[in-house]
């Protein structure tokens, strides 16, 4: 009976556990977007007012962000300054799924960024900086769906974690 | 020196192409190294004391391809084409160490102006040296009183005289047993005189120097004379008509001026409009022409207002 009462218990307790963690995983991400926002918001304007190369760009955004933010921005700025591809796009690219590997932004979240890179890539400033402002718009979109839809989205994903122990205990059982 | 020769080893090989790399860097001397030129299927040469050499490359004289400029134009742009819009609007820019890269190919047009260029055909890379003391035997003949004179250099392009003039402005920042130390405002167009890099004055341009760099000569000269009250003004290449009530203006403001200017000589400089001038006008007291090729058979003269040369008999 004891070992019933225990098992029921640790069944229940790690749905909900796994529940909270979904909750919680989708709270991050949205966070983690905000700070993609608010570097492209500073690249744009380093890009626009300084119409500093790419590399200072990278370098002085890092001061202000922190984490695994600033250690992504180093990497490519030192990348781009040792010139370690003759492609911008694949420089940026690779730095993008090798530095924010540890985050939770999903596949998209990470594809969109990398592809960044070909709007960088451009021959003026307009251009890079339109390229920007498009990837911002899309992303501004993502923030703005996933603010109205995680509230309901978490508190599924802890009902569903209580009631999936329930279940998985009544089957068992 | 030596220190100096591998930084611009290093700065010149960071912007070639990786194919072009391992020959610079086993049989290229770069103390001596001047230009280097590179064209789209064309042989890829470089000038080392004013002598022409092909670069070979596995017993074959090498022939830039077109992803060879596309890499090395992306090296040097540190791959931000979009920062250097104004300088390739010019047909070129400055890159770290001070070095000169030329460009030609095709030129994008808004409206009457040119706004950028791409497809870029041939590169011009000049390199840039830092020759301290070469100065040394000119600078008695600058100064009256303690003080330097306003001076002109003269020369066509490729004989130095960017590097006497980084010289003169160390040597008139420090002071020598010939002039006592004195502010030098320096206007850096090209980023050529002190090469600053991310916030470094890489050239030694002394002690008293003060340097704006990325902006018109022009603009330059006016900032500077009302923010850091210089004593000396110091640019390079003058010739345009908008920098005369500049360079008139710094001049009334009691700075004296050390500038550049290309012509083979005093009387070819004359009939250019703008120098005319200014010559006959008696705003420069001396004038240095340098002829020749430097490091083999360079001569330096000075001149006065009166065009008597002062440190040769003619």
């Amino acid at each position: 009976m004891i070992e019933k009462m225990t098992g029921t218990l640790l069944v229940i307790s790690g749905s909900i556990a796994l529940g909270i963690y979904y909750g919680w995983e989708l709270k991050q991400r949205l966070e983690e977007l905000i700070a993609v926002r608010h570097i492209m918001e500073l690249l744009k304007r380093q890009i626009q007012y300084t119409k500093a190369p790419l590399e200072e760009c990278l370098m002085e955004i890092s001061g202000k962000t922190t984490g695994i933010y600033k250690n992504w921005l180093l990497k490519t700025a030192k990348r781009i300054e040792a010139g370690e591809d003759e492609n911008l796009y694949r420089i940026w690219k690779e730095s993008v799924y090798k530095e924010l590997a540890g985050t939770l932004l999903r596949k998209q979240d990470v594809e969109a960024l990398a592809e960044v890179g070909r709007s960088i890539d451009a021959l003026d400033c307009d251009s890079v900086l339109a390229g920007i402002t498009l990837y911002q718009e899309e992303l501004e979109e993502t923030i703005r769906r996933m603010r109205s839809e995680n509230k309901e989205k978490r508190k599924l994903c802890h009902c569903l974690g209580v009631v999936g122990g329930i279940f998985i205990v009544a089957v068992l059982i | 020196m030596k220190e100096r020769q591998e930084k611009i080893k290093q700065q010149i090989l960071k912007i070639l192409p990786c194919k072009m790399r391992m020959y610079f860097e086993r049989n290229v001397d770069f103390e001596k190294l001047q230009e280097i030129r590179i064209r789209i299927n064309k042989p890829v040469l470089l000038k080392e004391n004013g002598k022409e050499k092909k670069v070979v490359a596995e017993q074959k004289i090498y022939e830039a391809s077109a992803s060879d400029m596309k890499e090395c134009v992306e090296y040097i742009s540190k791959y931000s084409r979009y920062a250097y819009e104004h300088e390739m609007s010019q047909g070129f820019l400055t890159v770290e160490g001070g070095h000169r890269i030329g460009f030609a190919g095709k030129i994008i047009r808004d409206g009457m102006k040119i706004r950028h260029m791409k497809e870029i055909t041939s590169l011009n890379i000049r390199v840039a040296h830092e020759k301290k003391g070469c100065a040394d035997e000119l600078i008695q003949y600058l100064v009256e009183n303690g003080r330097i004179m306003h001076t002109l250099i003269i020369s066509p392009p490729g004989l130095g005289k960017t590097t006497l003039l980084r010289d003169l402005i160390r040597q008139v920042s420090n002071g020598t047993r010939w002039n006592e130390g004195c502010s030098v405002g320096v206007v850096d167009e090209r980023m050529e005189l002190g090469s600053v890099y991310q916030g470094e004055i890489q050239n030694d341009l002394g002690i008293r120097s003060d340097v704006l760099s990325g902006c018109t000569k022009e603009e330059g000269m006016m900032m500077l004379v009302r923010s850091m009250a210089p004593e000396v003004i110091a640019v390079d290449e003058i010739g345009r008509e908008e920098e005369i009530p500049a360079i008139l203006y710094a001049m009334c403001s009691g700075c004296k001026f050390l500038a550049t200017a290309h012509g083979d000589d005093l009387i070819q400089l004359k009939e250019k409009p703008f120098f005319k001038e200014m010559i006959q006008g008696k705003y420069f007291e001396r004038f240095i022409v340098l002829s020749g090729i430097p490091g083999q058979n360079q001569e330096v003269r000075i001149y006065d207002t009166k065009e008597y040369c002062l440190n040769m008999q003619e």
